[in-house]
């Protein structure tokens, strides 16, 4: 069999949700409501978070909003490069 | 298809016992790992309630098991030399860390509880086709041309699945991102394309290999620009009608340099022979063209066939670099559509030029 080349996704499931938000240090800002979607700066919520990534020495939030995740497959796409 | 597996399995148990199906099992999985990984989500799934780990495996094989049947058995069927990459799905674990993180410089991407696995398919899917397909050549077109590419094949993959897979692509990333003009008209302009069956054997290859030959650091408004004539080119090509000869059968670019020629039109194969195909031929050759693509009628082939054998044979520096069926729509000059089983041979050129383009050029 021909042995494929593998591309890994970090993926984080909800029942570990918290305790990696509480692990990068942004968990008391989510609660606080004062943490904001990297692309349309609406409040970040737990229920509303799409994707984490770190930016700058910083941590991103993305929010589930359909124009930010358009913003964001374009973000992958030139962070790629 | 899990029930047709158990149905299956039970079978062979009562026929052959435990070593006749346990062979079946690793026959099937050696066979069609992408469905069997697909089966053990599902078996996973049914284990939830009385195993905790089910959750997470039952989410990361069904979603895996799904894009990779998708690369496996469908993109590089359609792609010509397209490396497959598989995706994994990589659970943050306990030893999680910031520092990493930070230094790891990855996107995370939330998961939902399997009673959104829909979601969870999708957005791993939309991630992976961002980064996985075309991968060489998306580093030179615009934002809009990729992501109405990832768009359009990721329609593809949905199609192939559940009904439910497909509406929620729709309304999480396909009206969103179609309210854009440019990728609205852009994915349009695609369907067209593809109804006439030049999606994935002539755009997405012609794409591949713009990716193979050329050698840019970054993005490049000369090939961004002729991408958009690839586009409208093949837009106008596949609304054409038979026997239309005023649309352009050739695409003449500074890096993409391609002919179309339809074999088999009326009974002129009877008539003339290989000999018009044959100057055809030649003439595209003299216009720059590094690959031709052959088309024509299923129930044609042999005279396919027979013709690529002779063209490849005589002093044409040309190759066959790929053939198959596929089905597409054509278009009558009185207007009617009609799906027809085809037949597509490429042609290529011996000896391809590289190109190292500059902002200048």
């Amino acid at each position: 069999m021909k042995s494929k080349n593998k591309k890994e996704l970090n993926v984080v499931h909800d029942n570990n949700l918290l305790d990696i938000l509480k692990k990068l240090g942004v968990k008391d800002e989510i609660e606080k409501e004062v943490r904001i979607c990297k692309f349309c700066n609406r409040t970040i919520s737990f229920e509303n978070i799409h994707t984490i990534f770190p930016e700058s020495g910083d941590v991103k939030i993305v929010c589930n909003e359909p124009e930010c995740v358009k913003e964001l497959l374009v973000y992958v796409n030139k962070r790629k490069i | 298809m899990i029930i047709n597996i158990i149905i299956v399995v039970f079978k062979m148990l009562i026929l052959y016992g435990v070593p006749g199906a346990l062979v079946l099992l690793i026959f099937y999985w050696l066979m069609f790992p992408e469905k069997a990984e697909i089966a053990s989500g599902q078996f996973y799934r049914f284990l939830r309630c009385c195993y905790k780990g089910a959750e997470k495996r039952y989410i990361a094989h069904d979603t895996q098991g799904r894009v990779n049947d998708f690369v496996n058995n469908f993109l590089t069927k359609e792609i010509k030399d397209f490396s497959p990459v598989n995706l994994k799905l990589v659970w943050t674990s306990e030893t999680f860390s910031k520092e990493t993180f930070l230094k790891d410089n990855t996107f995370i991407v939330r998961m939902r509880k399997s009673d959104n696995q829909n979601q969870n398919i999708v957005n791993a899917s939309m991630f992976f086709i961002a980064y996985n397909v075309l991968s060489k050549a998306k580093k030179y077109i615009s934002i809009r041309q990729k992501e109405s590419i990832d768009l359009f094949v990721a329609k593809k993959l949905f199609e192939r699945e559940k009904e439910c897979l497909m509406s929620q692509f729709v309304q999480d990333y396909l009206i969103e991102k179609t309210n854009d003009e440019k990728i609205g008209s852009f994915f349009e302009k695609y369907h067209y394309i593809d109804t006439a069956g030049l999606f994935f054997p002539v755009f997405i290859q012609e794409m591949h290999f713009l990716g193979e030959k050329v050698f840019a650091q970054r993005k490049n408004e000369t090939i961004c620009k002729e991408v958009n004539g690839l586009i409208e080119f093949l837009d106008k090509y596949s609304l054409r009608k038979i026997g239309d000869k005023s649309v352009d059968s050739k695409f003449n670019g500074s890096y993409c340099k391609f002919g179309m020629m339809i074999v088999g039109i009326g009974d002129r194969i009877k008539k003339e022979g290989h000999q018009p195909y044959k100057k055809h031929l030649e003439y595209l050759q003299n216009s720059g063209a590094e690959s031709v693509y052959l088309i024509g009628d299923s129930k044609n082939k042999d005279f396919i066939e027979s013709l690529c054998a002779e063209l490849c044979g005589s002093n044409l520096k040309f190759t066959i670099y790929n053939q198959k069926k596929y089905s597409a729509v054509i278009t009558f000059k009185d207007g009617t559509k009609e799906r027809r089983s085809t037949y597509l041979v490429v042609l290529r050129k011996d000896n391809i030029e590289h190109y190292f383009p500059t902002q200048r050029s």
